[in-house]
């Protein structure tokens, strides 16, 4: 049979901590390495609060690992899943990436636990110098505008007082 | 009265690197409602080709249980 890439998501109970993390790892990479698979990578999320319910509880210790092998290799770690007592609940899927499982199998950093969180996408900010320029554009033009205004008003005053001179000078006519 | 409202652009179309993976429900959190539904893809403004992948990993997400299928009052 075909080897392909595959991961997969598992939710332990969050009562047994990192210990049971490592028990579980070990139980999984038994499996994988009877079954003539690798262990690509082995992540723990750590303990995350879940978006709904699953068996009472409402937290769980997210663990997640990629590897190579065959589709009966994961049939039977889903069937092993369901019979472990401390998962909450498990997914696994084709990876992503198109690596080939070859050079997947070489790369691979086996069973040692990676991680304490889930890592998060966060944007490339590249385009942050010109963020941080452009607030300073518009400060600089803001300054003529008010010597505009004081010659406008400069000009105004002065105007106004020809005006008055000539009022006055009427007057005296 | 005629109003113009400007197309958005796709943003997964203008940025590659963004990730539209169960595994970062972060993203996805962008495109569902309060409430856990789906935003429609004439609101969120994401290309045809994207709002399938968006739409298919925010439905692996529920399955894993990092985002909602449903936020309800109680």
């Amino acid at each position: 049979m075909k080897e392909k890439h595959f991961e997969s998501t598992v939710i332990l109970k969050p009562e047994g901590g990192s210990e049971a993390v490592r028990q579980f790892a070990d139980r999984v990479n038994g499996i994988v390495e009877g079954m003539n698979g690798k262990i690509v990578s082995f992540q723990s999320w750590g303990e995350k609060k879940l978006a709904y319910e699953i068996k009472k509880s409402m937290k769980g210790h997210y663990v997640y690992f990629d590897y190579v092998g065959t589709g009966a290799l994961v049939a039977e770690l889903e069937r092993n899943f369901n019979n472990w007592e401390h998962v909450l609940k498990f997914m696994s899927a084709r990876h992503n990436d198109e690596t080939d499982p070859e050079q997947l199998r070489a790369n691979a950093k086996g069973v040692s636990i990676l991680g304490d969180r889930m890592p998060e996408w966060r944007p490339a900010h590249e385009d942050r110098p010109e963020r941080t320029e452009r607030p300073a554009a518009p400060a600089a033009p803001a300054e003529p505008p008010v010597d505009e205004n004081r010659e406008y008003n400069a000009k105004l005053q002065s105007s106004l007082k020809k005006s008055q001179d000539v009022e006055e000078e009427n007057i005296e006519l | 009265m005629v109003t113009y409202r400007r197309r958005k652009v796709c943003r997964f179309c203008a940025n590659a690197e963004i990730p539209i993976d169960y595994k970062h429900p972060e993203v996805l959190l962008n495109y569902i409602t309060e409430r856990g539904k789906i935003i429609p893809r004439r609101i969120s403004g994401i290309c045809a080709k994207h709002q399938r992948d968006v739409a298919r990993e925010i439905k692996k997400s529920r399955t894993i249980a990092l985002l909602p299928y449903t936020v309800t009052g109680r």
